[in-house]
Order: structure tokens, then C-alpha cells, then sequence
């Protein structure tokens, strides 16, 4: 990582941390209770996807 | 498992009662179709033909909509607006979004807030309204589903009847699509002024949609 020649600006410092702290949030969200809670978006969000993909395919589908 | 369906027992239970829900509505749906084209000398369709029909999912999408909005609707208009005594209601004080030290975001947010809301500018303002921005989408997207599979049945109606079909942009101006709408609209408005209206005098011990059994009338925004 190329240090910047002024010092860190608020902005890289966040770049530059948040892929470290991005994967400690998805690696606790994807074990353990919270992995559980994901599990069930992840099913709502099929729901959601499936249905409202299924309505337009068949709509276009009767065109 | 157990301990899975204990804490997720809330969306798992309203899962199965949407999976069973959408299921019977298809068998149930197929028979009253095939009862009516057999009334008209029309030929039947079995279950899969049914549910892969323009029919079938225009009636699924119509209530999606409705639902969808009213979430929508209430998730917007509690920002703003307050009801005394209701348990659907936040603080009169509260109206508006806030401060960043009530919503923990930016600099007041924890080490344990979402990332999102931590890091402030135009990240933490999509996050700040992103249960109000999806819901919404999936309003505006389940609407469109139903406009086109309503227009496509319409249509096909027209044609049995040797009148002309429309285009897609004058059926959304059709009565045919706003009694569609308007129909779910009116019952899922009224459900929710019930429940914020009736929330303030009556109680159900236990849960959170309810204040606690013993507190006044007119206390606002306590969850039993």
C-alpha cells in the first residue's frame, strides 16, 4: 500500500481499514448465531427475487 | 437446529405460512378456474400449466404490491408523524429522523454499529434509509409485475370478446387496473389505522406490537 506523501486523510485511512474490518464483520455474520440470522435474509430474499422474477418471466413469456 | 429455529422461529414460522399460503392459493386458484371454464365450455388446465398462467401471478403480485406499500408507507410516515398513546408510534417528541447520537451513526455510532453506519457521507445516508428505499423498490417492482401480467389477461379477455387489445401504457389508465389496485390499497390502509388506532386501548400481554397491559392509555411507544 502506497503511504501518502501528507500523511493518511481520514478517507484512505477508511480505505485502506475497511476491507480488514469488512471481512471480520462477514466472517462473524457467516458462523454461529449471526451466521443463522443471515441464513433466513438469504431466504426471504429467494422469496422475494422468485416470485417477482417469476410474475415478469410469465408476463413477457404470454407477450 | 433447535437453538436455529428457536432464534429464527419469527421468520421460519412466517415462511412455512407463506410457502403453504401461496400453495394452497394455486390448488385453490386452478380448481375455480377450471370451474369456470367448464361453466363457459372453455378447456382446464392442471396445477403446473395454472401456475406458470398470466392469472395466477397477477393475483399473486396485486396483494405483493398492497403489502409491500403499506410497509412502505408506514415505515415513511412514522418518521414524520406521531400518534398519542400508540404503541405503533414513536415519541411526539421524536418527529423528524433524529440526531446522530439517537441513531448512533457517524462519529456517535459504536465499534459494534454496522459498517455502513460508521462511516458517515453518502454511505451511511444510503444505510439511514435503506429499509424505506427496498421496501419501497420491491412496491414499485411487484406493481410493474402486476400491471404487465393484468394487461396480458385484459388482453386476452378483449380478444375472447372480438374487441382490440390495448397497449401497455393505456392500461395502466384503465379502470380495469386501478379497481385491481385500489382493491388491496383500501384494506391494507385501514388494517394498519386499526392497529395503530387500536394499539392504544387494547393490549396483548406479551408482545411487542403491544404496549405493556397495565400502562395508561395515553402513554406512547412502549412495547410490552
Amino acid at each position: 500500500m502506497r503511504i501518502p506523501k501528507h500523511g493518511p486523510t481520514s478517507r484512505r485511512v477508511s480505505a485502506a481499514i475497511e476491507p480488514s474490518r469488512q471481512r471480520a464483520r462477514f466472517a462473524s455474520l457467516g458462523s454461529g448465531k449471526d451466521g443463522s440470522v443471515r441464513s433466513v435474509l438469504v431466504l426471504y430474499v429467494a422469496f422475494v427475487a422468485g416470485g417477482l422474477s417469476a410474475a415478469v418471466l410469465v408476463a413477457v413469456a404470454h407477450g | 437446529m433447535r437453538s436455529y429455529l428457536k432464534e429464527n422461529g419469527l421468520a421460519c414460522f412466517f415462511a412455512l405460512l407463506f410457502a403453504g399460503s401461496l400453495v394452497a392459493q394455486s390448488i385453490a386458484g386452478q380448481h375455480s378456474y377450471n370451474a369456470e371454464q367448464s361453466t363457459h365450455g372453455g378447456v382446464t388446465v392442471g396445477w403446473w400449466e395454472y401456475v406458470t398462467d398470466i392469472d395466477f401471478w397477477g393475483a399473486v403480485m396485486e396483494n405483493w404490491q398492497s403489502e409491500f406499500l403499506q410497509f412502505a408507507v408506514f415505515i415513511g410516515a412514522t418518521v414524520w408523524l406521531v400518534q398519542r398513546g400508540s404503541n405503533e408510534s414513536k415519541k411526539l417528541e421524536d418527529v423528524g429522523f433524529e440526531t446522530d447520537e439517537e441513531q448512533r451513526v457517524g462519529a456517535r455510532a459504536a465499534s459494534s454499529s454496522p459498517l455502513w453506519a460508521r462511516v458517515g457521507g453518502f454511505r451511511t445516508t444510503l444505510y439511514s434509509h435503506s429499509l424505506l428505499l427496498v421496501m419501497g423498490s420491491i412496491f414499485l417492482a411487484s406493481w410493474l409485475a402486476q400491471s404487465l401480467n393484468n394487461w396480458q389477461s385484459f388482453n386476452a379477455s378483449q380478444r375472447e370478446h372480438a374487441a382490440s387489445a390495448v397497449s401497455w401504457p393505456r392500461y395502466l389508465v384503465n379502470p380495469d387496473f386501478w379497481e385491481r389496485t385500489l382493491e388491496n390499497w383500501q384494506s391494507e390502509f385501514l388494517a394498519v389505522g386499526v392497529l395503530v388506532v387500536f394499539t392504544i386501548y387494547l393490549r396483548q400481554r406479551g408482545s411487542p406490537e403491544s404496549k405493556p397491559v397495565g400502562a395508561p392509555h395515553d402513554e406512547t411507544a412502549s412495547s410490552g
